[in-house]
């Protein structure tokens, strides 16, 4: 017997196997993307701790402005710290000849012979420095690649003042440049303009003029040491050599974008896996008891041949269990496929020379448990429900089902407008409220899904229109290595090409509140500035305040400050006063956590008379290439950024990982609107196969009674939809409240065009679906069913 | 049939709302207009002031320069006294040659005294005189008898052929021989006696020669005496001089620029004590690159502003661009040819001083009524210059021709009219035809 | 004397065969049919469970084609049409009516009826055709409030209201009881009567076939007895 209803089982599997697909697949997008998440998000921290544990990556960074290699011995004597390492750290112009913008690139110094040193260098090609390294330099791989360049090959330096070509003797990546980002103002690595670079310790010092002297400090704490007392060591001691302020890891540029990303994807690991595996975990239940309850007839049979309730209910429960296993597996090699795709995306956005990629075995442990637990659930149930019935009961066709009036009905005109088809299909879904209340419920999923990943791709674009044209206007950036006056200002017009030029001095602060602090920058802007427009997130131009200081809405919230309340300025650079400044105006932003000021005032707070530390330009496109040459030999300059490289670079990122995610959330939503749209068409055309015959013998083509399924779905879409659209937009609002980084915070944009977008998808796969039960309507003779008795 | 038209309707519906939702959002930008106004083509630089006419007033004489009692930025008014000289040494001086003058005068008196009087030289002059009377007296005589003697020879030069010839007597020749020897006597006599006369002259003038010598002795020791007294009496003139000028006094009127030395010491002849200036008289120089100097002329407007002067704009006029330009290291590294321009302007009032940091605007050409565009709604596409013009609330890309811009806006020769609308920074989001919605522009912060 | 030669042919078929290919096995169901149904006649197919009754009936409905064989209605031959043309057949010229029902469960009976006479190029009034069967005052009924006769004569009503030429009865009082089943004969009769409508019967219910015109036994897919009524009787007059 055990035999018979195997081998039932699997033909079962066969003659449905469009409707076993379909749940298969959305339990497995469910499964995929809680094995994606955890997997992406364990092989990136294990990829990171393993490179920085390997490579020795420094806890604690200490720049200064200079001081005698002696100086080391003193620091590692702090208490707490482990190894101490000094190096000469300098910005510097690099010319590549057949580019006109001038690159810019940081100087590094290490040991003329390689050895265990900090933040360590993974070479990718060539090998360590020659004799003393004497205009010699090892590449960071990136930029190498990008310029095609080679070892062996020349490249042009400026530094103090002369340039010379230097022999790249070696190509390599660091951890301490995981994410290649100038300084804290910049958001976007320009692999092509900004690079790292070592030199040997002999050559820096020579040409730099910093003979037994260092700049910069790095060094590891013990593990039981509290690195924020450590660091306050070291700012003491090193405070007479211009210490600028040290920081630890969490703060170092690189490790904080680094961190951030990690933090995102757990808080999406936390969320996206639960919300899609518990949509699919549903919808599975529901749609599993559905095909159980259209087996009716089968268990009838069964039942009246002699099987057990045990054995009927086993029988199911086998199907369930496949199906939930299916579902695990299918879901976890796609889980895996896309946490590898995601691994080699993020190997390339990070510069990682090596990426780990575990099999998180807890997440496809997860996966499996829920995937077949909601299957046999929702199995169980139904078989429970249909297995109670008497056999006999079961083999006759089932007393036609109470129907009742509908609502529609009330409205009396619109009703006799109604046709027969209209009729069938609104009594039957009235029917069984609960059924297509689950059906809608999918749909609606389906279609937040949709309208999400809409917004979503609408809000970046928002985002990068609204900082990229119309906060940010300048053309092209000029970063000078040091302040300077107002000279510096006139000289820059003057080159050729310009055709407005604006000052701007950043200046590195920390922020106080009482216990509360941030490290970051005052930006000084011109009060009347065109090249930087302030607009907040309502979309309204703000003017900087005459006095005091603006800050960021993400920076007021860290700091715990509204508009009157005063701040304490640190300032960390040159005389390094502290101030008292009052917040006069908080800027509710969309990029960055800035402090603004008037630059003017800026300069008189500090002391000095004008000053900036950039200029922001407006270029006539007909002469940018000139300009770039121009710049590339002015000594001053530490760098020179072109807007739309920028952006196309912030672009081409986001839109890479985007596409992924887009791609992946409407397929999903496409499984889900499918699965459910398909099941349900597919169950209602078994279960209503009798009065789709008769209408067939009657007459009715195959079209009009194709319209009666269709219809059925139509209302169910429908349904489903306006639901959809209220939760789509509410998913989208909790998203960008709760992805107020400090980076970025999402724009709420909500469009029409999204909504219609998101219908017309749905639409689409419903509209998909239904030819998929037509074509089967139409190629099973509906009417054979009449011919039988059963 | 009538079914189907119901549905084609709503499906035409259905089409066009998707159609209208669909639409591309309008663009938000900020929205700019074209207005009627000034428009300057201007090269800014750095400048600084400086006074016009700086004196620097020195000490005329080395002494002790007593305690300077001006500070810096102290007005002074002309003669004013500036600084005193210790002028006890030099009042110790005159006195010291007073003395010696009196010391000299007083021997000029002793030898005074001992000169030969004027009597007795006039004595002698006499006695020479007489004695010169004498002597031609004498040779007046002489020569009577010179001519007399030559009578007597020449009778008896007449006489001795005519005694040969016996015509004469012996007694007649020899009264001849006698009167010719007698008149040869008397000559003789006579120069005897003119010798001795002309020996008394010559005792005369000796005598007289002994006086003058002696009085020109005494006078040149007096002329020598006289002479140091002269001296003396210049040194003491000078030194007086130098007295009244150890009082130093201020040139003109002005300013104490700066006080070089301050403290009472000893200063040489020539060491600067204080500078002083006008320092409402000022004009600016700035150093401008050689290639746009060049376009600049003597006349051109210039506006001075910066910190210094607040929220004041002057106005001022280009003086002199001076001819020769110099090397100058840019403030960002590069060499450069620079320029000195002078700019003058009115200084009273402004609270100015001397080397004060000013910014300088230099007028190179103005405008007054043009139309203007801001230069950011301005963009370059191939070879000319476009701008996008909001009609019914649509971008529209139109031509334009531009003339001179400074950096804010830009002069419009052709394509616009005043008051159009203009889309500010239109990047690549705004294109021809694109739905546009305005920003509202910012409020003033309070 | 064959009443067959006066009235015009409805249907006529040659060597009608229907073959079911079940995996490796053939199974004729219909083996080389000849018949001539004429307008408004009332036929009754009689035969035992697999004799072809159902078969033929199927085909003379054009809801199966032949495998072999040539069937044609008024002339129209049927063999080589395709779906969509004998849907529309069946649609204008013929009425079903199954043993259990089959009405809509999800309409009232005015409504199922009104389903057929919506897609008739040609119906009769619904309600009058409701009235016909006796079932006005059960318009508004779903079919789940209906007893089985009332269920069927509603179906009888759906049939009959599109005005169609014959009228196919696949054991129609098999689910009644026996009163219930002669006012099911009794309004079929009406109509054949009334409407001129053909009546092709199919039942196990000897009794049945004396109120049909001719009574055709069916056997191994062969009609192998064909009968005439000259006197059909009242559908009150049979028991069983």
């Amino acid at each position: 017997m055990r035999r018979t209803l195997d081998k039932k089982l699997l033909r079962n599997l066969l003659t449905m196997r469009a409707q076993i697909i379909a749940i298969v697949l959305i339990i497995a997008c469910g499964v995929a993307s809680l094995v994606t998440m955890l997997t992406s998000y364990s092989g990136l921290t294990t990829s990171r701790d393993a490179y920085y544990a390997r490579y020795r990556m420094a806890d604690v960074f200490a720049p200064v402005k200079r001081a005698p290699r002696s100086v080391l011995y003193d620091v590692e004597r702090i208490p707490g710290i482990r190894e101490v390492q000094g190096r000469i750290v300098f910005d510097v112009t690099i010319d590549i000849p057949w580019i006109a913008q001038p690159c810019s690139g940081r100087t590094s110094s290490v040991p003329d012979r390689p050895g265990r040193i900090l933040c360590g260098l993974h070479m990718t090609a060539g090998s360590w420095f020659e004799g003393d390294g004497t205009r010699q330099v090892i590449l960071a791989d990136r930029f190498a690649r990008e310029h095609r360049l080679k070892v062996g090959d020349d490249l042009l330096v400026l530094m103090n003042n002369k340039k010379q070509p230097l022999r790249i003797v070696g190509i390599a990546q660091s951890p301490e440049h995981v994410y290649l980002i100038r300084g804290a103002g910049d958001i976007i690595p320009d692999h092509e303009r900004f690079t790292v670079m070592w030199l040997s310790e002999s050559f820096s010092e020579s040409v730099f003029g910093y003979e037994e002297a260092i700049n910069d400090i790095l060094a590891t704490v013990e593990r039981s040491a509290n690195v924020q007392e450590v660091i306050a060591s070291i700012d003491q001691r090193l405070e007479e050599y211009g210490a600028i302020g040290a920081y630890a890891l969490k703060d170092q540029a690189s490790n904080r974008y680094l961190n951030d990303e990690i933090e995102g994807m757990e808080a999406s690991a936390g969320v996206v896996p639960i919300v899609f595996l518990g949509i699919a975990a549903f919808v599975l239940n529901v749609l599993m008891g559905r095909l159980v309850r259209s087996q009716r007839g089968q268990v009838a049979i069964f039942r009246a041949f002699g099987y057990s309730n045990a054995q009927v209910v086993a029988h199911y429960l086998k199907l369930a269990l496949l199906v939930g296993l299916l579902g695990a597996i299918v879901g976890s090699a796609l889980g895996l496929w896309f946490a590898s795709a995601i691994g080699a995306l993020y190997k390339e956005f990070f510069d990682l020379p090596f990426y780990v990629f575990q099999i998180d075995t807890n997440a496809i442990a997860g996966g499996l448990f829920v995937s077949v637990g909601f299957a046999t659930l929702g199995a169980l149930q139904a078989v429970r429900a249909v297995a109670r019935l008497d056999p006999a009961e079961g083999l006759r066709p089932a007393a036609p089902s109470t129907y009742g009036r509908t609502l529609f009905e009330r409205v009396r005109p619109l009703w006799r407008r109604m046709g027969f088809a209209s009729r069938m299909v609104l009594r039957h879904v009235a029917r069984t409220p609960a059924r297509a209340a689950m059906a809608a419920v999918g749909i609606a999923f389906a279609t937040a899904i949709v309208l999400f990943t809409s917004y979503i791709y609408d809000a970046w674009d928002a985002m990068v229109d609204t900082q990229f044209r119309l906060i940010e206007r300048q053309d092209a950036r000029v970063v000078f290595h040091e302040k300077r006056g107002r000279e510096a200002l006139y000289e820059v017009r003057h080159e050729p090409g310009v055709l407005a030029a604006e000052p701007e001095l950043v200046v590195a602060v920390e922020l106080a509140n009482g216990p509360r602090t941030r490290r970051t920058g005052i930006l000084g802007l011109p009060r009347d500035t065109e090249l930087h427009g302030l607009l907040d997130r309502s979309m309204r131009r703000v003017a900087l305040p005459e006095d005091g200081l603006m800050l960021s809405q993400a920076l007021a919230d860290v700091l715990g400050v509204v508009r009157g309340d005063t701040l304490e300025v640190r300032v960390l650079e040159g005389e390094r006063p502290v101030l008292s400044l009052p917040v006069t105006a908080v800027l509710d932003e969309y990029l960055g956590a800035f402090a603004y000021a008037d630059i003017e005032l800026l300069s008189r707070w500090l002391d000095e008379s004008y000053v900036m530390s950039s200029v922001r330009l407006r270029v006539d496109p007909h002469y940018e290439d000139e300009l770039g040459t121009a710049l590339k030999d002015l000594p001053a300059v530490a760098a020179v950024t072109f807007k739309d490289r920028t952006v196309k670079a912030f672009r081409d990122t986001a839109e890479e990982s985007q596409q992924l995610s887009n791609a992946v959330l409407l397929f999903f939503a496409g499984v889900i609107a499918f699965g459910v749209l398909y099941n349900t068409a597919r169950i209602s055309l078994a279960e209503r196969a009798r009065e789709l015959g008769t209408m067939r013998v009657i007459g009715c083509t195959q079209r009009e009674v194709g319209l009666v399924l269709a219809g059925e779905s139509a209302v169910l879409t429908v349904l489903g939809l306006i639901p959809g659209i209220a939760f789509g937009i509410w998913l989208s609002w909790v998203l960008s409240k709760a992805y107020a980084t400090e980076l970025y915070r999402f724009p709420f944009v909500m469009h029409p065009s999204n909504v219609v977008t998101s219908v017309c998808a749905i639409v689409v796969f419903a509209v998909i679906a239904n030819a998929l039960v037509l074509r089967r309507l139409r190629k099973s003779n509906v009417i054979e069913v009449l011919k039988t008795r059963e | 049939m009538r079914r189907w038209l119901m549905w084609i309707l709503i499906a035409l519906v259905v089409a066009a709302g998707i159609w209208w939702f669909q639409r591309p959002r309008p663009v938000p930008i900020d929205a700019v207009h074209v207005t009627r106004g000034g428009v300057r083509h201007t090269l800014e630089e750095q400048g600084k002031t400086r006074v016009i006419e700086r004196f620097v007033v020195s000490a005329p004489v080395a002494g002790r320069l007593l305690r300077v009692g001006l500070e810096e930025g102290d007005t002074v008014t002309e003669k004013q006294t500036i600084a005193v000289i210790d002028p006890l040494p030099l009042e110790s001086r005159v006195q010291e040659i007073e003395s010696q003058i009196r010391a000299i005068e007083r021997r000029i008196d002793g030898v005074g005294t001992k000169k030969p009087k004027a009597q007795e030289i006039e004595r002698a002059r006499v006695l020479e005189q007489t004695a010169s009377e004498a002597l031609r007296v004498a040779e007046g005589e002489r020569k009577e008898l010179v001519a007399l003697q030559k009578q007597a020879d020449r009778e008896l030069e007449r006489l001795i052929p005519l005694a040969r010839e016996k015509r004469v007597s012996p007694s007649e020749l020899d009264d001849a021989r006698t009167a010719a020897t007698q008149a040869k006597q008397r000559v003789d006599a006579q120069d005897n006696r003119i010798r001795i006369r002309r020996l008394a002259i010559s005792v005369a003038r000796l005598e007289r020669a002994v006086l003058e010598a002696r009085l020109s002795d005494y006078d040149w020791e007096e002329k020598v005496y006289r002479e140091q007294v002269g001296g003396l009496r210049a040194s003491l003139r000078s030194i007086t001089a130098d007295l009244a000028r150890t009082t130093i006094v201020a040139p003109a009127a002005g300013t104490v620029l700066a006080v070089h030395k301050e403290s009472e010491q000893f200063v040489a002849a020539g060491t600067p004590i204080v500078d002083i200036a006008d320092l409402e008289r000022l004009e600016i120089e700035a150093e401008y690159l050689s290639e746009d100097a060049a376009h600049m002329r003597p006349g051109m407007k210039v506006e001075i502003f910066g910190r210094a002067l607040g929220e004041r704009v002057l106005e001022g006029e280009l003086l002199r661009v001076e001819p020769s330009a110099f090397e100058k290291v840019s403030s960002l590294g590069v060499e450069q040819q620079r320029v000195r321009v002078i700019v003058k302007f009115d200084a009273k009032g402004t609270g100015l001083g001397d080397g004060f940091r000013v910014e300088v605007r230099v007028i190179l050409d103005a405008k007054e009524s043009v139309l203007r565009a801001p230069e950011g709604a301005l963009f370059r596409q191939r070879d000319g210059w476009y701008a996008y013009k909001i009609v019914d609330d649509k971008a529209r890309r139109v031509r334009v021709e531009t003339g001179i811009r400074d950096g804010r806006s830009r002069e419009i020769l052709s394509g616009l009219d005043e008051n159009d609308e203009l889309v500010l920074y239109p990047a690549d989001a705004v294109g021809n035809g694109t739905r546009i919605e305005r920003l509202p522009p910012a409020e003033a912060q309070k | 004397m064959s009443p067959t030669d006066a009235k015009a042919s409805l249907y006529s078929a040659r060597g009608l065969t229907k073959i079911y290919v079940m995996g490796e096995v053939e199974v004729p169901a219909l083996r080389e049919v000849d018949l001539e149904v004429a307008e408004s006649e009332h036929i009754v197919l009689l035969g035992p469970s697999g004799s072809g009754k159902s078969t033929l009936l199927h085909m003379l409905g054009g809801m199966d084609r032949p495998s072999a064989g040539t069937l044609a209605f008024r002339g129209r031959d049927l063999t080589h049409e395709d779906d969509r043309a004998l849907t529309l057949f069946r649609r204008e010229h013929v009425g079903f009516v199954f043993q259990f029902y089959n009405l809509v469960p999800s309409l009232t009976a005015l409504e199922n009826v009104e389903m057929a006479a919506e897609i008739a190029s040609d119906p009769i009034d619904a309600r009058e055709v409701l009235d016909l069967v006796g079932l006005a005052d059960r318009a508004d009924h779903f079919p789940a409030q209906l007893s089985g006769g009332e269920q069927q004569r509603v179906a009888i009503a759906r049939a009959v209201v599109k005005a169609p030429d014959v009228l196919l009865c696949d054991e129609p009082t098999g689910a009644l009881d026996a009163s219930t089943g002669i006012l099911v004969l009794e309004v079929l009769q009406h109509v054949n009567e009334k409407l001129g409508t053909a009546l092709i019967v199919i039942t196990h219910n000897e009794a049945i076939g004396d109120t049909a015109d001719r009574v055709l036994r069916m056997g191994s897919g062969r009609i192998v007895h064909e009968a005439r009524n000259e006197t059909p009787r009242a559908p009150s007059e049979i028991r069983w």
